[in-house]
């Protein structure tokens, strides 16, 4: 066979499941920045107005956020606008299993399937606030598979927990 | 067990042995390049291995455009402008980096400069920034430990801002790495000592952390057995050709295995050390590496087990029972550091290379912000990393 101009299809499913996925831990940080204590403390170091993107390459999705009065929002960043931190995942694919428990955030570094743009300390500043938004997302047993160490989930834990799932994904705080 | 995916690549020449600075102008000449800039230190020069790289231009068709000798101990933005600013106004067309660290270091952001055309480095921050195609590069070490030679990464250091600026880009590699005996040689034994355990660091964490893979373990472990056959030899005796010539190959190798397998928390607890208490990264390493080996034990002691044939050898291995190979791994590094220490007074302490209890915290935080962090395989914390920094005390 010889063909030409193949034009590549689409991976519909992959997509939407990062989308909704980008979106659930956008809001799980913007809920977790409001109570969460090890997020406030790596928050401390970021300026007012400092912002970062994760993003899949090469057209998306992708999840921006800013600090805003001491918290973190998910916004949209203009076109042509840079965010002070900017992680590129690869491919589409590693997104899907970044987001679907198969890979940890580590795991996807070690593979060399993220590129990062900005200050290294600002990365592990968002590589942990990601775990432990993550820790609150997903039961142990997924957690296992994307964390280093499973925190303890203790009562107040617990609480934080259902509080994320129900008035941080409606609300965001 | 092989790991589900992994990126391996290393496109760096290497001329190795007798001779090997001569074949610089057919390298150069190679890549079409006629005008190379030298950037070194004053430590180089003073030390005549200036003269020597000169001397292999000697009946060649080349012209120098630039010996810049005035690189700082630690790369800076401001010495990486000031010599991109000259390699311009000399019409320079190719970059030899002739020293240690720091010089490679800064070859690898005047390459970035000139190749990217650009005035401000800090755009290109980060990993994988650069797009452009890069000047000529030919590496030539002077030390056996950084690997820089063969690394995709450089630091900078942003004066103004006092921050350490991190470039991870495969396009950072040198051309040709040379590794002449000549250029080691008259190394103190001291920093001998310590750019060798720099090395042996190297290939350890490079074996043992989330990015290994089969190609980078054959680099490490050639490296590990390179090291325990040779560094107290070379420390013993600085002349032993043979045994120099050893070290270079195993700093190489294990530079190979850590470009492409990252590094993990003894980079990550050494670099803070460096940056709060202005350490040594070589004694840094020496003084760290057991002690977080000792914390990683229960989830890499089958690694560190494995790892006891090459830095000993087969009777030693085979005579220790399978469970205690970790243990008596770490042990065999305490006493190269003890025998070290005993042989040239290298710090096998935090105490004793200059680190004060009240920094402890300083470094701790800083090390938790470090990249290395993220590859090694268990998790630390703040308490962890204090930990190890008093029994490493």
């Amino acid at each position: 066979m010889i063909q030409t101009n193949y034009r590549p299809g689409h991976k519909l499913i992959q997509r939407s499941v990062v989308k909704a996925g980008f979106l659930a831990l956008g809001r799980g940080i913007e809920s977790a920045s409001h109570f969460e204590k090890s997020v406030q403390e790596e928050i401390k170091n970021w300026q007012e107005g400092f912002s970062f993107t994760m993003n899949v390459l090469p057209f998306g999705p992708k999840l921006a956020m800013r600090k805003k009065n001491g918290v973190l929002k998910m916004i949209s960043l203009k076109k042509g606008e840079t965010a002070d931190l900017t992680v590129e995942i690869k491919n589409l694919t590693t997104a899907f299993r970044m987001i679907t428990t198969q890979m940890g955030a580590h795991h996807v570094f070690a593979q060399n399937k993220i590129g990062v743009s900005g200050n290294i300390a600002d990365s592990m500043r968002f590589i942990r606030i990601v775990y432990t938004v993550e820790a609150y997302l997903f039961p142990k047993i997924l957690n296992k598979n994307i964390l280093k160490k499973s925190p303890k989930m203790d009562i107040k834990k617990r609480f934080n927990r259902w509080h994320i799932y129900t008035r941080g994904m409606l609300f965001g705080n | 067990m092989l790991p589900k995916y992994y990126e391996f690549q290393n496109p760096v020449k290497i001329n190795a042995g007798q001779d090997a600075l001569e074949t610089i102008p057919y390298e150069l000449k190679q890549m079409n390049a006629s005008r190379p800039i030298i950037i070194t230190d004053k430590g180089i020069t003073n030390a005549g291995l200036l003269k020597t790289v000169l001397n292999a231009f000697d009946d060649s068709e080349l012209t120098i455009g630039i010996i810049f000798d005035e690189t700082p101990p630690d790369s800076s933005l401001s010495t990486v402008n000031r010599i991109a600013e000259l390699y311009r106004k000399n019409k320079c067309d190719s970059i030899i980096a002739l020293g240690g660290g720091s010089p490679m270091d800064t070859a690898k952001g005047v390459n970035i400069l000139i190749s990217e055309n650009t005035d401000d480095i800090r755009k290109f921050m980060g990993a994988d920034r650069l797009k452009s195609k890069m000047q000529p590069f030919i590496a030539i070490p002077t030390t056996s430990g950084t690997g820089s030679e063969v690394t995709l990464v450089a630091v900078i250091y942003d004066e103004a801002n006092q921050v350490k600026m991190p470039f991870t880009s495969a396009r950072l590699l040198p051309d040709v790495a040379i590794l002449d005996p000549r250029m080691t040689i008259g190394l103190p034994p001291r920093i001998t000592a310590a750019t060798g355990m720099d090395a042996l660091t190297h290939a350890i964490e490079a074996y043992t952390c989330l990015q290994k893979n089969p190609m980078s373990d054959a680099y490490a472990t050639a490296a590990i057995k390179l090291v325990g056959e040779n560094l107290l030899k070379v420390v013993k005796d600085g002349s032993n050709k043979e045994a120099r010539f050893a070290m270079a190959n195993a700093s190489t190798m294990a530079g190979i295995a850590f470009s492409n397998s990252m590094v993990g928390a003894v980079h990550a607890i050494g670099h803070a050390c460096g940056a709060v208490a202005h350490i040594h990264h070589g004694n840094a390493m020496a003084i760290l590496l057991p002690y977080v080996m000792e914390f990683n034990m229960d989830m890499l002691g089958n690694l560190y087990g494995e790892l006891l044939l090459f830095l000993t050898d087969a009777d030693t291995y085979t005579t220790i029972e399978a469970d205690k190979r970790a243990g008596k791994f770490i042990e065999t590094i305490k006493e190269m550091n003890k025998k070290l220490n005993e042989l040239c007074k290298m710090p096998i302490k935090l105490y004793d290379a200059g680190l004060k209890k009240e920094q402890f915290e300083q470094v701790a935080t800083t090390a938790l912000n470090d990249g290395a962090m993220l590859p090694n395989p268990k998790e630390l914390s703040k308490k962890d990393v204090l930990e190890i920094l008093e029994r490493a005390f």
